[in-house]
């Protein structure tokens, strides 16, 4: 099992013992337990499901009071798999560490972005807008033309409009692990991660390792 | 304590200089170059302080060859060696970026001998906090 579910508290930074600065993104586990394997077998693909955290067995609906009951298991804020993820049957059940990530080690982070509402397109695509001046009016942050005249006769499928912003499943590939503290349950990522403070995140040992890693 | 700030406490200095806007300071700074290492000193004004915690730095400004330079050092860095202080001045703001406009004479700072003793905290007299720290007071 290498991956977990964390919450993110907020950034800082550290200094390196040459004297770097880095920026860091404090992960805290507070309550992330596996608790059940899915097998090719039984379920057709293999993973782990892990609960995250506690929740009142009144605020639990009546379908998944069934689903803890059937399985022995206490209710959890979030339940969720990981896919692929290996573990030992005696594991099951007991509160993941953090120490199952070593400094050094690259993982990838996954969580849902900040949401910015709806928003226009230059700061949702990136469009340049219009010119400020030069005879310009009415128009200054519009897309412009979204399409061709009689042929089509239809705006193309998937042309960038304005819209919903944010609040996206966010895949964050190849960041670096700089500390682990087990005391706290807590690791420091370099660099930023999706979401806001508080924000659950998935952090999983990416494929790609460093050479000289101790692993 | 939030774990963040416990970290941020953790990376700080133990006894880190203490330093105010206006005062000429010398920063010894760490440098390396391949396999050497040497101290090098920069002296000059400080003009500028910002951040907190162990993100805290300072902006010193100095004259070299006639064309002015401003360093920004991150106090908390095992990088500055130490920080020497050879003068307080009165200033009366927090930014002292009108000093980039003079030169010579101009842009020097009237000394103080005496280092400017810490302003108490205001004391509360309204709000939440206040009331709560009356009561306490008083029970």
């Amino acid at each position: 099992m290498e991956a977990l579910l964390g919450k993110k508290l907020g950034m800082t930074q550290v200094f390196t013992d040459k004297g770097d600065c880095v920026p860091v993104t404090v992960i805290q586990v507070e309550k992330c337990v596996p608790v059940l394997k899915r097998t090719v077998e039984t379920d057709g693909y293999e993973a782990v499901l892990v609960a995250y955290g506690e929740r009142k067995k009144k605020h639990t609906n009546k379908a998944q009071q069934g689903f803890y009951a059937k399985h022995k298991l206490d209710p959890a804020q979030v339940l969720t798999e990981f896919r692929d993820q290996e573990i030992d049957d005696d594991a099951l059940g007991k509160p993941l560490k953090v120490d199952l990530f070593a400094e050094g080690d690259i993982v990838n982070v996954i969580g849902t972005s900040k949401g910015k509402g709806f928003q226009g397109v230059m700061k949702r695509h990136g469009f340049a807008g219009h010119p400020a001046s030069r005879g310009n009016h009415e128009s200054f942050r519009g897309p412009g033309s979204i399409g061709m005249a009689t042929f089509p006769g239809r705006v193309l499928r998937g042309h960038p409009m304005a819209g919903h912003m944010g609040d996206v499943r966010v895949f964050v590939k190849n960041l670096r692990v700089v500390g682990v503290d087990t005391g706290n349950n807590t690791i420091l990522i370099r660099g930023a991660v999706p979401g806001k403070n508080g924000g659950l995140v998935r952090v999983v040992k990416a494929q790609k390792q460093p050479k000289n890693s101790n692993k | 304590m939030n774990l963040v700030d416990a970290i941020e406490k953790k990376e700080m200095k133990e006894e880190p200089p203490v330093v105010r806007i206006g005062d000429t300071v010398k920063v010894h700074m760490r440098i390396v170059e391949g396999e050497k290492e040497r101290i090098q000193v920069i002296e000059g004004v400080v003009i500028k302080m910002r951040g907190s915690a162990n993100r805290k730095t300072i902006t010193v400004r100095k004259i070299s060859f006639g064309v002015g330079v401003e360093r920004i050092f991150p106090i908390h860095s095992p990088r500055v060696e130490k920080v020497d202080i050879l003068k307080h001045a009165k200033v009366r703001r927090a930014k002292l970026y009108f000093l980039r406009e003079l030169r010579g004479k101009a842009a020097r700072l009237k000394e103080v001998k005496k280092a400017p003793t810490e302003k108490k905290s205001k004391v509360r007299s309204r709000g939440k906090k206040a009331k709560a720290a009356r009561t306490k007071k008083a029970g």
